[in-house]
C-alpha cells in the first residue's frame, strides 16, 4: 500500500453489483471507487434505489460483487473465505434500517447480542457473558433488566439501541448504519445519532453512514458523498459540499432541505427535479442524471463524465463542475 | 404525583377531589409483569383456548386406552371364539363381538394404535422430508428450487390411490406400506408451506445481521429460520395427523391397507357393514371413535394455529 493511502481504513476499488432481474441487468452499483479513513464519518446520500444500501452490503460482503475489490486495513474482503472471513467479520458490523426487522422477535435481548460473542467464540462463561451484555446495554443507554426482555416490548429508538449494541459486542472499528435513524420518530433520531457519535469518539470508531436525511448527514458526516443510479456523482468534505455543491443533482437535494426561518424559506429558490429516477436495468447513455438536469446539454447524452477533483479533495462527476 | 400542588394552583379545582397515588404510574411499569418469550405467550393462548384442551384431554385418553386397552380385557383381539357370536355388549364382551366371535373392546383400541401410529408416523415422515425440501427450495432459491419444485409438481400430479395400489401390489398391504405410500405425496404440502415461510424470512434483516457476523448456513437455518417458521409447520403437522389417520381407515376399509386379522378401523368398519342394521355396536364403537379422534385432531390443531397466530382469530 501506498504511503498516501495509509490512513485509509477501507479502499473500495471499481466496486460492481449488478442483479438479473427479469428483463435485463440492474447496475445497483456501477463502478463505485472510494476510500474511508480511520475514524471518519462518511455519509452516502442519495435518493431511494440508488444503490447506497445495496453499496454497504455489498462493502461488508453480505452481497457478492459482481467486479472490484475492497481491501480492509490492506486486505480484500473478496478475496478471503471461510475463517478467515469469519474473523474480518468481527471488524465490520452494520446496524440496519428496520429495527422492527432487524431483531429476532423470538429471541430474548440477552439471546440477541449473546449471537456474535457464541459465533466467534468468544462467550466464556454464562456469567461473563450476562455480565459482558449488561455492560454493553449501559454502552446504548439501556438497563441490565432489560436484557431478559424481548423485542416486541421495545419502542423503535430502544430497539435501534439493541441493534447498535449488538454490532458493538464483536468490538468492530467499521460499521456500515444502513439509513439507522429512517424509520425513527424525529425525537429519537437525534438520539440515536448522538449515541452513535460518542460511541465514535470513546472507541475511534469508523462509520458508513447511509441516510437521504441531508440535513442529518451533515451533523453526523466528515465527508459526504452523494449516489445517483449507482454511482457516485459528489464527494467533498461536509461543509464544503454544503457550502459549495458542484454536481446539479447534489444542489438540487440541498435546495430540498428545510431552512427553520419562515422569510428564508419562502424566498428560497428550491430547484424541483422533474420525472423519476430512471431504471438502473436501463440507465441513459452518457451522464446518468442527464434526463433530470436542469443544465443538461448534447455532450452529456455522448459522454460519460468522470469523477474529477474540482477543488482539492472536492470530487464531482459532471463536465460543467 | 404532584397532587398536593393543585391546591397552590389559581383555578376552581377542589382538592378533596384528589387523593395521592400510593404507587405512581412509574412504579407500576418498572414492577411491570414478567415478560413472556413468544413460546410462552403461545402456550398460554392454547391455554385458555377450551375447546382445545378439552380436544387435547379426549385425545390424551384416547391414546391411553390404546396402549393399555387391550391389556385390560381378558379377550384378545385376533382369537375367535365361535360360540361368541355378535354378542351385545355386556361385563363379558365390554363392547361386544363380531361375526368372528372377536372381542370388539380389543380390537377397537388394537385399532386405535394402528390409525395413532400411522398418523404419527405419516404426519412425521411428512415433517422430515418436507421441511428438509422446502428449506432447501426457499434458503438456496434459483435453480436449486426450480429443480426441486419441478419434481414435487410431478410427485403431486400423481394420484396418490394409485401410489398406494402400486406400493402395495409391490410390498404387499400392510401398515407400512400405507405409511410409505401416504409419504411419497404427502411431504409436498410441508415442503411448500416451509419454503415459503422460509422466502419470506431469508431477506430479513435479523437473518442478515447474523451474516454480517460470520453465521454460517447451518446456523440461520437451524437458530433463525425454521424456528420462525414453527407456527404454520406445527399447525400443518397436526392437521395432517387427522388427514393421515382417515386415509388409512378409507384404506383399509377399501381392503388396500391393513388386512384381517390386524384390526383396523377402516377393517372393523368394513366388516360390520354387512350387519350394521342388526348389530350396529359393531360399527358404532370403530366409526364413532374414528369421528372422535378426528374431530378432536382438527380442533386441537384450529386451536394451535390460533395460538400461533392470533390475527388468524375470527
Amino acid at each position: 500500500m501506498s504511503k498516501s493511502k495509509s490512513d485509509a481504513l477501507i479502499q473500495i476499488d471499481g466496486l460492481k453489483k449488478y442483479f438479473n432481474v427479469g428483463g435485463g441487468t440492474l447496475k445497483a452499483v456501477n463502478d463505485l471507487s472510494l476510500s474511508i479513513r480511520q475514524g471518519e464519518t462518511l455519509g452516502v446520500v442519495g435518493e431511494s434505489g440508488c444503490g447506497k444500501s445495496t453499496a454497504g452490503r455489498t462493502i461488508l460482503r453480505l452481497y457478492e460483487p459482481t467486479a472490484g475489490s475492497v481491501l480492509f486495513n490492506g486486505e480484500d474482503i473478496y478475496k478471503m473465505n471461510g475463517s478467515k472471513l469469519k474473523a474480518a467479520r468481527r471488524n465490520m458490523q452494520m446496524v440496519f434500517q428496520d429495527p422492527y426487522a432487524s431483531l429476532n422477535p423470538r429471541w430474548s435481548v440477552e439471546s440477541i447480542i449473546a449471537e456474535p460473542f457464541k459465533l466467534h467464540n468468544l462467550a466464556g462463561s454464562r456469567k461473563e457473558l450476562r455480565y459482558k451484555i449488561e455492560q454493553l446495554l449501559d454502552v446504548v443507554g439501556l438497563k441490565p433488566e432489560h436484557a431478559d426482555r424481548y423485542p416486541h416490548e421495545f419502542s423503535g429508538g430502544q430497539r435501534q439501541r439493541i441493534g447498535i449494541a449488538r454490532a458493538l459486542a464483536v468490538d468492530p472499528s467499521f460499521i456500515v448504519c444502513d439509513e439507522p435513524i429512517s424509520a425513527l420518530d424525529v425525537s429519537i433520531q437525534a438520539q440515536v445519532v448522538n449515541l452513535l457519535k460518542d460511541l465514535q469518539r470513546d472507541k475511534g470508531l469508523t462509520y458508513m453512514f447511509i441516510a437521504h436525511d441531508l440535513a442529518m448527514v451533515k451533523h453526523i458526516s466528515d465527508r459526504v458523498a452523494v449516489m445517483y443510479l449507482g454511482k457516485m456523482v459528489e464527494l467533498a468534505d461536509a461543509e464544503e459540499l454544503y457550502a459549495d455543491a458542484r454536481h446539479p443533482y447534489t444542489q438540487a437535494l440541498l435546495s430540498s432541505i428545510p431552512v427553520p426561518d419562515p422569510d428564508v424559506e419562502a424566498k428560497k429558490e428550491r430547484i424541483v427535479l422533474k420525472g423519476d429516477i430512471p431504471s438502473p436495468v436501463n440507465p441513459p447513455s452518457g451522464c446518468p442524471f442527464r434526463t433530470r438536469c436542469p443544465a443538461a446539454t448534447e455532450r452529456c447524452a455522448s459522454e460519460v463524465p468522470e469523477l474529477r477533483e474540482v477543488k482539492p479533495n472536492h470530487f464531482a462527476a459532471c463536465h460543467y463542475a | 404525583m404532584q397532587t398536593t400542588n393543585v391546591e397552590t394552583n389559581k383555578g376552581n379545582i377542589d382538592p378533596g377531589k384528589f387523593a395521592k397515588l400510593e404507587k405512581t404510574p412509574k412504579d407500576v411499569v418498572e414492577s411491570g409483569s414478567k415478560s413472556r418469550s413468544a413460546g410462552q405467550e403461545i402456550l398460554y393462548r392454547l391455554y385458555t383456548n377450551s375447546w382445545a384442551m378439552v380436544s387435547l384431554g379426549i385425545l390424551l385418553v384416547i391414546v391411553f386406552f390404546a396402549i393399555f386397552g387391550p391389556s385390560m380385557s381378558e379377550h384378545n383381539f385376533y382369537s375367535n371364539n365361535l360360540d361368541a357370536q355378535n354378542l351385545a355388549p355386556s361385563g363379558d364382551y365390554w363392547f361386544g363381538t363380531d361375526s368372528l366371535g372377536r372381542d370388539i373392546w380389543s380390537r377397537t383400541w388394537k385399532g386405535a394404535q394402528i390409525s395413532l401410529t400411522v398418523g404419527l408416523v405419516a404426519a412425521l415422515a411428512d415433517l422430515l422430508i418436507g421441511v428438509l425440501m422446502g428449506g432447501m427450495m426457499g434458503y438456496f432459491g434459483g435453480k436449486v428450487d426450480e429443480i426441486l419444485n419441478r419434481f414435487s409438481e410431478v410427485l403431486y400430479a400423481i394420484p396418490y390411490l394409485l401410489v398406494v395400489i402400486l406400493v402395495s401390489v409391490v410390498l404387499g398391504s400392510n401398515m407400512w406400506t400405507i405409511i410409505l405410500a401416504m409419504t411419497i405425496t404427502g411431504w409436498i404440502n410441508m415442503s411448500w408451506i416451509v419454503r415459503g415461510q422460509i422466502m419470506q424470512l431469508k431477506n430479513q434483516e435479523y437473518v442478515l445481521a447474523a451474516r454480517s457476523m460470520g453465521a454460517g448456513g447451518f446456523h440461520i437455518v437451524l437458530r433463525h429460520l425454521i424456528p420462525n417458521s414453527l407456527g404454520p409447520i406445527i399447525v400443518t403437522l397436526t392437521l395432517s395427523v387427522p388427514s393421515a389417520i382417515f386415509a388409512e381407515a378409507f384404506l383399509s376399509f377399501l381392503g388396500l391397507g391393513v388386512q384381517s386379522p390386524a384390526a383396523s378401523w377402516g377393517v372393523m368398519i368394513n366388516d360390520a357393514m354387512k350387519t350394521w342394521k342388526y348389530f350396529p355396536w359393531q360399527l358404532l364403537f370403530p366409526a364413532g371413535l374414528l369421528t372422535i379422534t378426528m374431530l378432536a385432531f382438527n380442533i386441537f390443531g384450529d386451536g394451535l394455529r390460533d395460538a400461533f397466530d392470533p390475527k388468524m382469530k375470527v
